[in-house]
């Protein structure tokens, strides 16, 4: 196997590694939360951020010191971070890896965004079906209270940060940042109408902003190291290095931590072992359920958001997932509306209905009663769910549906009324 | 005040206003269906996309934005009509297709459904959706309501109005994605006073009243706006009436009395309108006893000859009148018993009234709960400000009828319940009753005069926080009845005094000329929003 | 009916979560998650009220909540509640057999509970797991790349620990 560029599962990797804090300390963890908190005043924090040049790893890709550079200045409303745990996109799973067995990390990178935001209160919002995770995450949290890294006036700096942990109940939709909000407000996960954003109204309509676990797990590191280290990994705008979440038909599926911009065809053959039974390639999805199918000639590409975006897809959370030559493209928009339609929170018309009708279409041509005209028709619906929504969850149907259609004519053909 | 570009047309706005308010208030038409200005906006019907060309910096907006909830901009340049704008109209009206079940000829909502309208203005009309629907039963869910979910378009507006205005939240949103459903729980019922606000609000026949039932189809209605008179706060509605039948009461925006709302007493309080049955439709006179109908000239003389005879004045007559009668005709009457007897003693039943339902916990804004007043008349404040002699108790009145009135002239139904009132006033000489329906005075009564009804007539009332507003006839009057201030007009001409102003328009610019609660007004003064005495300029609509 | 309300020890853990959120209410999906864990995975009749109470909210807050999402449940879940993830990629890596075989099993199907209440069968989407193919969630565990001889034998167990 190729190596893997250690940055944030240096740990991990590390054999007998626990996770716990004294483990974490030991690695070298804390320190750049002491150096933060001793040294440096919250806008020399967001201004390193600023330089890294790190982008959000949830999905969006949104530069995340410019996000945090967002918030207000301190008034008499309380601040917010949320750390986005929820990992719900079908196809990654790499945040889960962090939270299990390097939690601090992340946990790390969270109290420097609490201190460079002037918040003092930070949620985690995991899925509610990880129970491993949210007992894992809070008795992290648990460890870092004894140690009086979080409470009251930490290390004698005058500064106090809690961090609560705070369960889902089962909604994809809760990893878009205001449905989490909702959600963390004890309502219906349901995306709100921008403006305002959420750095204006975010949780209890205060100044909010909501971090990736992966993202967060990167702040450390370019503290400790610096703003120029980190940036000189991976292509230009396109900084640090990513954790890969591969799975399908691959030999290898797990995640992989490479640098932003490495080749996505050389992730699949030399990291995740190329296709599992000797077996040809037939399709990969690049940046999880929400992200366009890529013919097998489409992936010598660097894996990166511009390269991505480029080809016509996007890399999201990272999640590859592989499909072998036995692999019925069909069934995989099947599988993928059957999800989006399930997921909905349904507020919006074009996706409440868009995906409903979808499903229905998709599921003529598994019955072998499709057509050229239900091709169309599909395509066309799957068009107008884009951009027309609320959240960005219309362009997550939209792209995917719209590509299985358009890159995969001759597999929908099979499913045509005979 | 700043301006953006609506379809090349300039357009005002204030700073922080919506695209679609503003567009609105301008009179253009953008359609939406969430959005309601009474409600928290939430922007997700995504009816309202407008394409903006221009954010007012020289860059566009890559993706249609919904114009409910995008603030409006210094220069922004904005379309509605564009073929982008069109296409994104015409997608949401066809996904709302997907699940219709396209039964407007048998839909109470037909002719004034935003979704047939908007599917004939702005789209295809049918959808291509060859699937099973989703199909949900009808049912009641209310005294008023009835809940037909295959036509919900999922707005939300009833939830919201729900929680955040009557806070009962009865109506919530259920589950998720096609699925999602606005609905009461279970098989409960929705109890409160505030129903038919979610019929108004619906803007589909998902939420329709069942007194409306398959009665007549809206488009036939004509609509006079005017003020609802079943209880002293007066909300501003209009009347829905065809052939000279009402059929429904609607609330007319007015944000300094009802904002959008009313109380479901006030929407059921119609069929008074049209009550036939029970209607005085002639005037009469007693004639050995037994009441005989007359021509107004024969009854009018022999008015005149019983007052002649009896020759009462002063104190010995004496006036009674409820509070629903006009500032107008309270002004007339006053006139009759003081110019045409001497007489001060014009009582009417006072009745303060309070808040008459409570509000539910956790509700912020409790407004729509001070709609309903305990006073059940629209002019308690007018008999007041023209200086009628009323008390809780009755007491004063209970005083005056001990002196044995010789004469009293009774408008409406003042007192009616009460016995020992009526046993005094029966010792009188003459009495003399004006009014719409058969009541207790009337077998009381020498002379039955009958009058219009508040669908019929024009007039002002002072509502509980003194604001002048204006009722207007709706109804054609049934031949052989007369408007009240005539009535009292000619029973003053009768008596060979200085005729009296025998419309509401003359008797209300005569107290305008006069010193006392009104002066200075005008009737043209008096708008479609009413006046506050005081002279506060009357609000403006929003859209 | 059985009893509505928490003890005092959980109200005593409830209250210590009001204690992190600035409003009772936000705490919501904590609180009935709690409340299922009380009473067996699912939120009897009543609960919901009582839970509308404790958090200061109306009713149907409380339940557009509990309909909104996947994990809370109105009605009765088995000893076992099985989660089968035939999302993609997992129902293309034998997820769908997953669920296919242990509906054959049980002799249910999904979104059901066996008549003697052991198993109940839920299909579900995505489990953050996908590299380890095909996932069934048993309560709160995670069992990764099940085959359908472990299931075959989990059953087994399960049903002969009970006898």
């Amino acid at each position: 196997m190729a190596e893997e560029t250690l940055l944030l599962l240096k740990n991990i990797r590390t054999p007998g590694y626990t996770g716990d804090l004294a483990a974490y300390q030991k690695a070298g963890g804390s320190k750049a939360w002491e150096k933060v908190l001793k040294s440096m005043k919250p806008a020399e924090v967001i201004e390193v951020l600023k330089a890294s040049g790190l982008r959000g790893r949830g999905g969006a890709g949104f530069p995340c010191g410019m996000k945090w550079s967002f918030m207000p200045p301190p008034s008499d409303k309380p601040h917010y971070l949320v750390c986005n745990a929820d990992e719900s996109e079908p196809g990654t799973f790499k945040d889960h890896l962090i939270m299990l067995n390097d939690p601090h990390e992340f946990l790390e990178g969270m109290m420097i965004g609490c201190y460079a935001m002037n918040s003092h209160h930070g949620y985690i919002y995991i899925r509610g079906e990880s129970q491993h995770a949210i007992k894992r995450v809070q008795q992290a949290i648990d460890e870092l209270y004894k140690a009086k890294l979080l409470g009251k006036n930490i290390l004698g700096g005058g500064f106090d940060l809690h961090l609560t942990v705070h369960p889902g109940a089962g909604a994809y939709i809760c990893g878009e940042e205001t449905a989490m909000l909702d959600s963390l407000e004890g309502k219906r996960g349901q995306p709100r109408s921008k403006p305002p954003f959420p750095a204006q109204s975010g949780f209890d309509a205060c100044p909010t902003t909501v971090n990736n676990v992966e993202t967060l797990a990167n702040v450390p590191f370019i503290l400790n190291q610096g703003a120029e280290a980190f940036a000189a990994l991976g292509p230009a705008n396109n900084a640090g290095t990513q954790c890969v979440s591969i799975s399908g038909h691959v030999a290898k599926p797990g995640v992989y931590e490479v640098e932003m911009g490495h080749n996505l065809k050389s992730l699949i053959y030399d990291y995740a072992g190329g296709i599992r039974g000797g077996k040809k390639l037939k399709a990969v999805i690049p940046g999880g359920a929400s992200a366009g199918i890529l013919r097998p000639d489409e992936i010598d590409i660097p894996y990166d958001f511009d390269n991505l975006m480029k080809a016509g897809t996007m890399r999201g959370s990272g999640a590859i997932m592989v499909f072998d030559e036995d692999t019925d493209v069909v069934r995989l928009a099947e599988r993928t509306i059957r999800f989006f339609n399930h997921e909905s929170c349904g507020q919006c018309t074009p996706c409440r209905e868009g995906t409903f009708w979808l499903k229905n279409m998709v599921r003529q041509f598994m019955d072998d009663a499709g057509d050229e005209a239900l091709a169309k028709r599909m395509e066309r619906a799957a068009f107008q769910i884009g951009g027309t929504t609320i959240c960005a969850f219309g362009d997550a149907v939209s792209g995917p549906m719209m590509a299985f259609v358009r890159k995969f004519p001759e597999e929908f053909a099979k499913h045509y009324a005979s | 005040m700043p301006i953006f570009y609506l379809n090349d047309k300039p357009v005002e706005f204030e700073k922080g206003e919506t695209i679609l308010k503003a567009a609105l208030r301008a009179g253009t038409e953008i359609p939406h269906y969430c959005y309601h200005p009474g409600l928290k906006i939430t922007a997700q019907c995504r009816m309202c996309l407008v394409e903006i060309t221009d954010m007012g910096n020289g860059r566009g907006m890559p993706k249609l934005q919904t114009s409910c909830s995008t603030p409006a901009g210094e220069n922004m340049k904005v379309s509605s009509v564009s073929e982008k704008a069109h296409w994104g109209q015409n997608l949401v009206n066809e996904f709302l297709l997907v699940n219709h079940p396209l039964d407007c000829p048998i839909c109470d909502q037909a002719g004034e459904c935003d979704l047939q309208n908007y599917a004939h203005r702005y789209g295809t009309g049918h959808s291509e959706m060859a699937y099973e629907k989703r199909v949900y039963g009808w049912r009641n869910v209310g005294s008023f309501l009835m809940l037909e979910r295959n036509r919900c378009v999922q707005c939300s507006r009833c939830e919201r109005f729900s929680r955040d205005i009557v806070g009962t939240h009865d109506f919530g949103a259920f589950l998720r994605t096609h699925e999602l459903t606005f609905d009461t729980w279970g098989d409960s019922e929705i109890t409160h006073k505030f129903q038919g606000n979610l019929a108004d609000i619906c803007p589909v026949g998902a939420i329709t009243s069942r007194d409306w039932r398959f009665k007549k189809r809206a488009w036939k209605l004509h609509k006079t706006p005017t003020v609802c008179t079943a209880c002293s706060t007066g909300c501003n509605i209009t009347l829905e009436h065809h052939e000279n039948r009402v059929f429904r009461v609607k609330p007319r925006e007015n944000q300094a009395v009802n904002r959008w709302w009313m109380c479901d007493e006030g929407r059921e309080s119609f069929p008074v309108l049209n009550n036939r049955r029970e209607r005085i439709l002639e005037p009469q006179a007693r004639v050995k006893g037994e009441l005989q109908a007359a021509s107004w000239d024969a009854i009018e003389k022999a008015v005149a000859h019983r007052l002649q005879e009896i020759g009462a004045n002063g104190a010995q007559v004496l006036g009674l009148t409820d509070t629903h009668a006009t500032n107008e005709e309270l002004f007339v009457f006053k006139q009759l018993l003081s110019e045409g007897f001497g007489s001060d003693q014009l009582y009417f039943p006072y009745r303060p009234g309070t808040q008459q339902e409570k509000p539910p916990r956790y509700l912020a804004d409790t407004f729509v709960y001070s709609l309903i007043t305990t006073d059940k008349s629209p002019n308690t404040a007018g008999a007041l400000k023209a200086g009628l002699i009323g008390d809780e108790d009755d007491k004063r009145l209970k005083a005056a009828l001990k002196a044995a009135p010789k004469v009293v002239f009774i408008l409406g139904t003042p007192f009616v319940n009460d016995v020992a009132v009526r046993e005094a006033v029966s010792q009188a000489d003459l009495i003399v009753a004006i009014g719409t329906l058969h009541n207790p005075w009337v077998e009381l009564a020498d002379v039955v005069l009958p009058g219009h009804t508040h669908g019929e007539k024009d007039g002002t009332f002072l509502n509980k926080a003194e604001r002048l507003q204006r009722i207007r006839p709706a109804l054609d009057a049934p031949e052989g009845t007369r408007d009240q201030v005539g009535i009292l007009a000619s029973l003053l001409a009768l008596l060979g005094k200085e005729p009296a102003p025998a419309s509401a328009e003359a008797a209300f610019n005569a107290m305008g000329q006069q010193d006392g609660p009104f002066k200075g007004l005008s009737w043209e003064a008096v708008g479609p929003q009413g006046l506050p005495l005081g002279g506060a300029k009357p609000a403006q609509a929003t859209a | 009916m059985a009893k509505v309300g928490f003890s005092d020890a959980v109200l005593k853990e409830v209250n210590t979560l009001f204690e992190r959120y600035p409003k009772k209410v936000h705490a919501l999906l904590p609180v009935l998650h709690i409340a299922q864990r009380e009473n067996a995975g699912w939120l009897p009749e009543g609960w919901d009220a009582y839970v509308a109470e404790l958090c200061e909210t109306t009713l149907n807050h409380v339940r557009g909540v509990i309909t909104f999402y996947n994990m809370y449940k109105t009605t009765p879940v088995g000893r076992h509640h099985i989660m089968v993830c035939t999302c993609l990629p997992c129902g293309l890596c034998g997820g769908t057999e997953v669920l296919e075989h242990l509906e054959h099993r049980l002799g249910i199907k999904s979104g059901n509970v066996t008549p003697d209440g052991q198993f109940s069968l839920e299909e579900s989407q995505c489990l953050a797991a996908c590299d380890q193919a095909p996932l069934m969630m048993v309560n709160e565990d995670l069992q990764k790349r099940i085959t359908l001889e472990e299931i075959d034998r989990w059953i087994d167990e399960a049903r002969a620990k009970k006898a």
